[in-house]
């Protein structure tokens, strides 16, 4: 029999949301952890304190460039701005640089090196969103962007299977099975409807030139020329061979910063320092609009005088980076992040109640739920696997922040190693136990391990929790208020799991014993 | 701050008076079941009160962020209202049972 289209559009929603769900899943945590990746990197810097002047960090980040750095062509500073505070350095090695040199720096607000432990930080966990990890990143831009789409299939799809999309809208019954999922899967989606579609289709966005090629190779004959017109970053100037002192970068900030209105800078580009030829491109912080590429100064960098400003951005350009800077939000202020962060939360539980309500709606229709078929066995599996699992994942990382060895070599590494670690162990105690029990336990699991982070924390540094609060350290208390909230939500979660695996073997029999 | 806080509480007012505008939700928000004028009322005041949040937004931002803000709190402010309607409902059919039920429990 024919099908109408409101089933094919529920089988499309069912299957599209499976396929890559588990993957979904994790970008959804990942994004939404990165809406706060500077104050996670200062949580998980707690050496590092106080905030910085960007004048005095942009004189600062020169005076070491130069003393460590000679001979590099160019230099990209990211200065300190109101999240994070520290300076990043990445420069290109001189020439005759000994091979495996180093490329890059992390200095404090006065130009000195951090004594600071090294972390992968937040920033792992931004990039991981979009590149995932131990694998090529171009292979994950293309597995990422399919699952973005899948994702937007899923949700269109969504929206139409949806008959009472206005009716139930505010509709969340708790205790009656499968009803309370396909509850929590649609209040969870639909209480957030907007951001999760604009959130999917600005994703897809980013990826833009990788998931279109086509009209790039149609229009330009290689990728470097697209790139030059769609970034310009100025004219190429050749190094002259004759030096000349770089001007004084702060006093270049500082101009740039009074012709945006004091809106903050972001990040600096040097080309060919210590040269006659040098130039400096000053971008505007991120959070100074929606456009996420935001304004860029040019200047001279011997005389450190402004050049003339080039092209101003075309519409299509500009409606580009507005579309990252809403999908990043790297313009909103802290109660904007907080919408930006209860929004994704929203949306990795529907992408999760989505997953958990296909086993739900299923095992009903089993011919023996005790022992269900391999395909059932699997998505079972892989949802405790990844919705629990993940977030053990995510407190092992946290908690091997605080726990690894200080001087160890390579840490930030066994840091992101920790992650898949703990995330691994929680998957295959998984495959040891029951579903009903691995739910369990792992949720208590999960818990235990978020509501650890503060006292680990508070343990094995000098900071924790009520210091944090009567400073009014929000970053840290912040951060660790945080990971109480998920642990107690985590533990909230095992025990009303417990209570209802209690409650099913008795609501079974009577069932059982009701048709006699 | 006052600009968001004026946000959250205009937008789950909003979102309050079009969930009780609902006859599905009057039950467990009113214990009773409200007239259509009244039902009809409060379904307007709740667009109203969306617009005069988007309005508020916009005089204290620009027209793009208010489009976000308002869609931002406009989460919040329907998350409250489920959670009360839920509380409402639960507290509804727990006074329905009988006494000897309750305390079984």
């Amino acid at each position: 029999m024919k099908q109408g289209f409101r089933q094919s559009m529920a089988w499309l929603h069912t299957w599209s949301g499976l396929l890559l769900g588990w993957l979904l899943f994790v970008i959804f945590a990942c994004g939404t952890a990165a809406y706060f990746q500077e104050e996670i990197t200062r949580w998980m810097q707690p050496e590092v304190t106080g905030a910085s002047d960007p004048v005095a960090a942009a004189d600062g980040a020169v005076r070491w460039l130069e003393a460590n750095a000679p001979g590099s062509g160019d230099w990209y500073i990211t200065l300190p701005g109101k999240r994070a505070a520290t300076t990043a350095l990445y420069w290109s090695p001189a020439p005759d640089a000994p091979a495996g040199s180093p490329t890059q720096a992390t200095l404090d607000g006065e130009g000195n090196p951090v004594a600071a432990r090294e972390t992968a930080g937040g920033f792992f966990l931004y990039r991981f969103h979009f590149d995932l990890h131990y694998m090529p990143v171009l292979w994950a831009r293309y597995i990422v962007g399919i699952a973005a789409m899948f994702m937007l299939v899923a949700i269109i799809s969504g929206i139409i299977t949806h008959k009472k999309i206005f009716t139930d809208f505010f509709m969340l019954r708790f205790g009656k099975g499968q009803r309370s999922w396909l509850d929590g899967h649609n209040v969870t989606a639909v209480l957030a409807l907007p951001f999760h579609l604009m959130i999917t289709y600005t994703g897809l966005v980013t990826l833009g030139s990788l998931l279109s090629p086509v009209p790039i190779a149609a229009v330009y004959q290689s990728a470097d020329r697209y790139y030059a017109d769609a970034f310009p970053q100025g004219d190429t100037v050749e190094r002259t061979g004759k030096a000349a002192p770089l001007a004084s970068l702060g006093s270049m900030v500082r101009q740039a910063d009074h012709v945006w209105d004091g809106a903050g800078i972001g990040y600096i580009y040097v080309s060919n320092p210590g040269d006659a030829a040098a130039r400096v491109s000053i971008t505007s912080a991120p959070s100074s609009s929606l456009d996420a590429r935001g304004q860029t100064l040019e200047f001279d960098g011997v005389t450190g005088r402004p050049l003339d400003a080039g092209a101003p951005k075309g519409p299509a350009q500009t409606t580009e980076g507005v579309m990252i800077g809403l999908h990043a939000g790297r313009y909103a202020d802290s109660a904007l992040r907080w919408l930006y962060f209860i929004s994704g939360l929203l949306g990795t539980a529907m992408v999760g109640t989505g997953l958990v309500l296909w086993t739900v709606k299923r095992r009903l229709k089993l011919p023996d739920p005790a022992r269900p078929h391999l395909g059932f066995r699997i998505v079972e599996r892989l949802n405790i696997g990844v919705i629990v699992g993940f977030p053990i994942g995510l407190a092992t990382y946290f908690l091997a922040n605080r726990l690894l060895p200080i001087k160890l070599v390579e840490r930030a590494d066994w840091e992101i190693d920790s992650l898949f670690i703990g995330w691994s162990c929680a998957f295959l105690f998984s495959l040891a136990r029951s579903p009903r029990r691995g739910w369990i336990e792992l949720s208590a699991l999960c818990a235990a391990l978020f509501l650890a982070i503060p006292l680990v924390s508070a343990l094995t540094t000098s900071r924790n929790l009520p210091a944090s609060l009567l400073a009014g350290d929000w970053i840290f208390a912040g951060f660790e208020l945080t990971m109480l909230a998920i642990g107690g939500m985590f533990a909230f979660l095992a025990w009303k799991l417990r209570v209802t695996s209690s409650l099913a073997p008795a609501r079974e029999r009577g069932r059982r014993k009701a048709p006699a | 701050m006052i600009l968001h806080l004026a946000l959250l509480l205009l937008s789950a007012a909003a979102f309050l008076a079009l969930c009780a505008g609902l006859k599905r939700y009057q039950r467990g928000l009113f214990g009773r079941q409200l007239d259509a004028r009244q039902s009809r009322t409060l379904r307007i005041g709740g667009w109203a009160l969306l617009a005069t949040a988007f309005l508020f937004g916009w005089i204290g931002s620009d027209f793009g962020r208010a489009m976000i803000l308002l869609a931002g709190y406009s989460t919040i402010g329907a998350l409250l209202s489920v959670f009360l309607v839920t509380r409402g409902e639960a507290r509804r059919k727990e006074g329905d049972k009988p006494r000897g039920s309750r305390e079984s429990r």
